[in-house]
């Protein structure tokens, strides 16, 4: 082989950037400038394309409580992977790391995009050492097909 | 034997040579009851083949199957080092991640083309330079998008569920949802893809397209069979449409191709003197798949365009702004058109 791992991987990252674009540009939804770091329970999912939005009532220090709708990908990629909607039940406590929307409105319910979901053990959603952690992530050589 | 391997054997074997790959040998792909090849079924087109051929694949066309296996592992390490990331920072990159890698669903593997890109031609794997007109639409339309949206009209077709964003014509990979289901009789073809399920219906034979007057989001599509291949060519586009910036006289030409029980060769050509110096064409194996196409129903749940407006009123009424309404993924392109450098990154 001609060439090395190390240039592969270089040639890898500019794949995978060339795909990653999606429905759309998330920084005209969300606000760089406000990121939210949220606890709590899940009250709900809405599986709704183009995009599925987890809700999760946060619980603060002070005993107050805010709702906020986390937004989340596609539903049809959840259920291509063999997740259904007994992940995510609601009562499930997690932290979600992302931003607040541009519009700030709160009433009834705060919105923002979920980057990063986390289940209260630390492990991150769907993150697995070998793939994305989901049935059929396409990490297991062995799968055929989707 | 997998499709792909048949694949590397006609590819390794001397089939380099043929402008668009493999040309299954007669009788192979299946046939329908009334002796037309059976594009039927659903097919799944992710790909994580680069579109344009990377500077490092330079004067290499085709790659050895190690060269594929390790060029679908650095991708893999890639995706696992960026879901790892704990440390981001607040910026507009990390915004741009959206959410949890989970939900991106572009593939792990090459297309069984066994090529660098997905461009085939022009022979260097490059889309050809855009026109001065072209480049000049491109500043507008990115100016648009950089901008808070005063009307849904100023964000582009993706966002507003019009088209799908990989959802064709012409299909092409994307971040998710690359699945579409064919459906034939003896005089019609019927696509439908399941990203914002669009549908084509296509008539076979040699009927004329529409008037110049009429023009569609997804153009006008008529088709013919040219051996075992199914040609459908698309006019009357309409202006807004402008896949990879092309204009309203984009003729577009596709290129079905039944390889085996398990492929199908998808070709494109786009043809528009107006936006290209060439025309150029891609190539990508489509893999059968036993999934269902589910429903989408973009536009009932698009949230995302309520917020994006609402973020722009608030940043009216307060007098204040931002410069990141742009996504990061245009940046380059919307860089590119400013100076003299060829417009060359992925816009759709």
């Amino acid at each position: 082989m001609p060439r090395t791992i190390g240039f592969f991987v270089a040639a890898g990252l500019l794949a995978t950037g060339g795909v990653v674009s999606g429905h759309h540009a998330f920084s005209a939804e969300f606000d760089a400038n406000l990121p939210i770091q949220v606890k709590g329970k899940v009250t709900r999912v809405a599986w709704i394309n183009p995009h599925s939005w987890v809700y999760v009532m946060e619980e603060r220090e002070d005993g107050s409580t805010q709702e906020w709708m986390m937004e989340a990908g596609t539903p049809n990629t959840l259920l291509r992977r063999g997740l259904t909607r007994t992940i995510l039940t609601v009562g499930t406590e997690v932290q979600v790391r992302g931003y607040q929307s541009k519009d700030k409105i709160c009433d009834p319910v705060c919105r923002a995009s979920g980057r990063d979901i986390t289940f209260v053990d630390g492990t991150s959603l769907f993150m697995g050492s070998s793939g994305t952690g989901a049935p059929r992530d396409g990490a297991d050589p062995t799968e055929s097909g989707r | 034997m997998t499709a792909r391997t048949k694949n590397m054997a006609a590819i390794l074997g001397g089939a380099c040579a043929a402008a668009l790959l493999v040309i299954p040998a007669s009788g192979q792909a299946p046939t329908t009851s009334w002796g037309a090849p059976d594009l039927r079924g659903t097919w799944d087109f992710r790909s994580i083949t680069p579109f344009e051929r990377p500077e490092s694949f330079k004067d290499q066309e085709f790659l050895t199957p190690d060269e594929v296996e390790a060029f679908e592992q650095a991708v893999r390490q890639s995706r696992e080092a960026a879901a790892a990331r704990t440390d981001y920072t607040e910026n507009q990159g990390d915004v741009d991640v959206g959410y949890n890698s989970f939900f991106i669903d572009s593939g792990t593997e090459m297309s069984g083309t066994m090529r660098t890109s997905l461009v085939v031609y022009p022979p260097d794997g490059r889309l050809p330079a855009m026109t001065e007109d072209a480049r000049e639409r491109a500043r507008q339309r990115y100016a648009t998008w950089a901008r808070p949206p005063r009307t849904p009209a100023d964000r582009n077709s993706a966002v507003r569920c019009i088209t799908g964003f990989n959802s064709g014509p012409p299909m092409a990979p994307g971040a998710y949802n690359n699945i579409m289901e064919v459906f034939q009789t003896e005089d019609h073809v019927a696509i439908m893809t399941e990203m914002v399920n669009d549908h084509r219906i296509i008539p076979l034979g040699d009927g004329s397209h529409l008037g110049e007057d009429m023009r569609l989001w997804k153009g006008d599509s008529i088709g013919h069979w040219d051996g075992d291949t199914l040609v459908v060519t698309t006019k009357n586009f309409n202006e807004h449409t402008a896949f990879r910036g092309t204009t309203e006289d984009l003729v577009l030409t596709e290129r079905f191709t039944r390889t085996s029980e398990d492929g199908l060769l998808y070709e494109y050509t786009v043809d528009d003197p107006a936006t290209y110096a060439d025309r150029w064409s891609t190539a990508l194996e489509m893999r059968k798949t036993d999934d269902s196409i589910f429903e989408y129903a973009c536009h009932e749940g698009n949230l995302a365009m309520m917020l994006m407006l609402r973020g722009a009123r608030l940043q009216e009424a307060e007098g204040t702004g931002d410069d990141q309404w742009l996504a990061t993924w245009y940046r380059g392109a919307a860089a590119a058109v400013q100076d003299d450098e060829p417009d060359r990154d992925d816009d759709r």
